[in-house]
């Protein structure tokens, strides 16, 4: 491998090693990153407020007996009697069709007789929500609509999964180093100078494809090609670094953006549910795929704080991304990961 | 350290360094949104397709979310009569030009029985899809009621909370000259509507209470020179019958919540206690037992318990006590003077007025007398009532002068006041239940 003759290659392959060496060390000294903090709302809660007593309605069930004395007063009109009305769900109309562009004055009257309203679907059976009709109500039943020529909608194709990153085998690395060209083994080791010596396997192409998951390439390796490092800060194939402070601008930058679309409920402090909502973006800052709840509320409330978190993200959509923030798109911006919560929870 | 050992060492610290970089650093990491401030959920009301009922549902609904607060109607008329059909999904690019987050549509008109029937959908201008959609029919007479049922199907599926729109409230409705006011029972919509008469106006009434099971009204009459009675008066048939014959004034009347009981300050003397009396066998409990002035009593929801006023303390003051009677503990401390509490519907809070340095505050607080919070303030504010939903408060206001009081409607974080519209001066409200 070493030739007196010939020095250039051992040499530059000895300082390199010993400038990665030292680049190592320094970097395996260095001071990490602090860690960005995490500020958490305090509280402080008495134990009487811990008590404090939260009762639910109970609905009235008893009603006292119909015991009356004699009619006291006249009133000059008394009002009716609270009715029992008939209820039923009404379902939900076909999908519109594709607005038709701007009519032509001219034609508009020839248009709008053309045109006909879609039928309504079929109405699901009525179900009566109390008492029976008065005898004297005749009960009318609608007359059955054509079954409507309904298009559903199309589901969208769920979102490709991200490929996995090929695991960095260390020690394919590592025999790659290692290789000895064939016939090596147990041969003297040549003398520097000597033409006739096997040329250094070291392929630094190699290394840098495994480090950088690219399919190896069949390429020769010259004395002056030079490894690519990873190093801290430094810029790779898949983007910027994210460092916690740039992180940190762009979370803020993304509560920004979405705090006016979220309404403040009806809580008075009361509520203690935090939606959350998993959404992907474009590199447009458009919505790619529906919003996903990761929370699923139990209650009305809750349920009804899960479709407004649903509504402040696509009331908010798209979200322009800032030129300076998109080397870091893969990092912070395709996925986004919020949860929704009042100015007084916790 | 032989160099092929140096070299494997080298490059697994390499390429741990190079990994780090190249994994997200933010994946599955959760972004916190917390809201600002308060702002209403913008519903676009198309107009209801039909007769004159149409017009009327449209009003109403319309009308009602105006004064809910957390409902903004969005005027919709400039797009036009076919951007909202009532059967098929409405024109929602349109829509949510208007910053719509939701869209309304209906139908009201009779039906070939002469029923009223209405019938809605509401639309999520964000997606789309249906949220809701029901349909409605009722006696012809009753068709304003629809629209406050479609108004509180509304309501419901946008916040989660109940409505209060299907709902009375009965009031003393004042006329005449100030030192010989004619003083009647009277009830009405929530919104001022449908106004009935409920007595004559030959004595004085004060304090009517809802029935919260029955449609039956508690109040205090005094006629001519008597003493103060409590009545029950069924609003249905216009019956009444006088509760118990106490010896001294017998006021505050108040129903339990499950209707079985009524609740009462009955004077004796100097002495004035709490009593509850059975509706069913009659029989009189006594609650407390102080030389004090111990009244305007009220349920907590699950009947367990009672607020009231006294002075027991050498002011007036709120206290909480078990629904049997025995210790009572306090629970205002603020400055001033506390009266008329009322226990809200969800059980969370007491709303009550507090009178100091010159005015009279209607305000809220926890049931353990925490979290104090002034929703209005003025001359002269006084007697709150809970809406069915426990989110706003009805009190009547006497400006002073040669007028004289007019309700109010306020919701519990203070965030609007309006007038409820009564054919003249009216005090005393108290709000009833849901009517379905």
């Amino acid at each position: 491998m070493f030739s007196r003759s010939e020095p250039g290659l051992p040499i530059s392959a000895a300082l390199h090693l010993g400038l990665l060496a030292a680049m190592l060390f320094t970097f395996s000294h260095a001071p990490k990153f602090e860690d960005a903090l995490e500020t958490v709302a305090v509280d402080v809660v008495s134990d009487s407020q811990i008590n404090e007593v939260s009762k639910g309605e109970k609905s009235a069930k008893i009603a006292p007996p119909a015991v009356r004395a004699e009619k006291a007063h006249k009133v000059e009109t008394r009002p009716e009697p609270p009715t029992h009305e008939a209820k039923r769900d009404v379902s939900a109309p076909p999908p519109q069709a594709k607005p038709a562009p701007e009519p032509n004055p001219d034609e508009a009257p020839q248009r709008a007789a053309q045109a006909a309203p879609p039928p309504p679907s079929r109405p699901k059976p009525v179900q009566a929500a109390a008492e029976s009709e008065p005898d004297d109500a005749e009960v009318v039943k609608p007359k059955p609509p054509t079954r409507p020529n309904v298009e559903t909608a199309k589901t969208p194709a769920p979102p490709e999964k991200p490929k996995e990153r090929p695991r960095l085998n260390i020690d394919d690395i590592s025999k790659l180093l290692d290789q000895k060209p064939k016939g090596a083994a147990g041969a003297p080791k040549p003398k520097s100078g000597d033409e006739r010596a096997p040329k250094s396997k070291f392929n630094a192409a190699a290394i840098d494809n495994l480090l950088s998951h690219e399919a190896p390439q069949q390429r020769g390796s010259t004395a002056n090609e030079r490894v690519q490092l990873a190093s801290l800060g430094a810029t790779n194939a898949t983007g910027a670094h994210l460092t916690p402070s740039m992180e940190a601008r762009i979370n803020q930058y993304i509560n920004d953006h979405y705090q006016p679309c979220w309404a403040e409920g009806l809580s008075m402090g009361r509520q203690t549910y935090k939606p959350q909502v998993l959404f992907h973006l474009t590199r447009d800052g458009a919505l790619e795929g529906a919003p996903k709840l990761e929370t699923h509320g139990g209650t009305a409330v809750e349920q009804a704080r899960d479709a407004q978190a649903l509504q402040a993200v696509r009331r908010c959509s798209p979200m322009k991304i800032p030129p300076e923030f998109l080397p870091y798109y893969e990092q912070a911006w395709h996925e986004i990961f919020i949860e929704f919560k009042d100015r007084d929870q916790d | 350290m032989s160099a092929p050992y140096a070299r494997r060492h080298a490059l697994k610290l390499m390429a741990a360094a190079a990994l780090s970089p190249a994994l997200p650093a933010s994946a599955g990491k959760l972004i916190v949104v917390q809201g600002g401030a308060f702002q209403p959920i913008n519903v676009a009301v198309a107009p209801f397709v039909g007769d004159e009922n149409a017009r009327l549902a449209t009003s109403v609904i319309v009308n009602n979310f105006k004064r809910s607060v957390f409902l903004n109607p969005i005027d919709s008329t400039s797009l036009g009569p076919n951007a909202a059909p009532p059967d098929a999904v409405p024109n929602l690019d349109a829509f949510r030009a208007l910053n719509a987050q939701y869209v309304v549509t209906g139908r009201a008109q009779r039906s070939g029985g002469g029923q009223a029937q209405i019938a809605f959908r509401l639309f999520d201008a964000t997606t789309g899809q249906q949220a809701a959609g029901t349909q409605f029919t009722t006696d012809a007479a009753s068709a304003r009621r629809l629209a406050h049922l479609v108004s509180d199907a509304v309501f419901t599926r946008i916040t989660g909370e109940k409505g209060f729109f299907d709902s009375r409230v009965v009031f003393v409705d004042e006329s005449g000259p100030k030192n010989q006011r004619r003083k009647r029972l009277a009830v009405m919509d929530q919104d001022g509507a449908n106004v009935h008469y409920l007595t004559r106006g030959d004595e004085l009434v004060v304090t009517p209470r809802f029935s919260p099971s029955t449609q039956d009204v508690t109040y205090m009459a005094m006629a001519g020179e008597g003493d103060p009675k409590v009545f029950v008066l069924n609003v249905e048939s216009g019956e009444r019958e006088p509760l118990g014959d106490f010896p001294g004034m017998a006021f505050a009347p108040r129903f339990s919540p499950d209707g079985s009981k009524v609740v009462m300050s009955l004077s004796e003397g100097s002495e004035t206690n709490l009593y509850s009396l059975d509706l069913n066998s009659r029989r009189r409990a006594r609650l407390t037992d102080t030389a004090a002035i111990d009244t305007a009593p009220c349920y907590s929801p699950d009947g367990s318990k009672i607020v009231f006023e006294s002075d027991r303390g050498g002011s007036q003051q709120i206290y909480v006590m078990s629904a049997h009677g025995g210790d009572a503990k306090r629970v205002s401390f603020g400055g001033g003077r506390y009266s008329t509490p009322v226990w809200s519907p969800k059980g969370d809070y007491i709303a009550f007025t507090k009178q100091g340095s010159g005015t009279f505050a209607i305000g809220v607080m926890k049931t353990d007398g925490s979290g104090e919070r002034i929703l209005t303030e003025g001359f002269h504010n006084e007697g709150p009532t809970w809406a069915p939903n426990g989110l706003f408060l009805m009190f009547f206001r006497d400006a002073g002068g040669g007028g004289g009081p007019r309700i109010y409607m306020v919701d519990v974080f203070g965030r609007s006041e309006t007038q409820v519209p009564t054919p003249g001066f009216a005090s005393d409200p108290a709000w009833g239940p849901l009517q379905e």
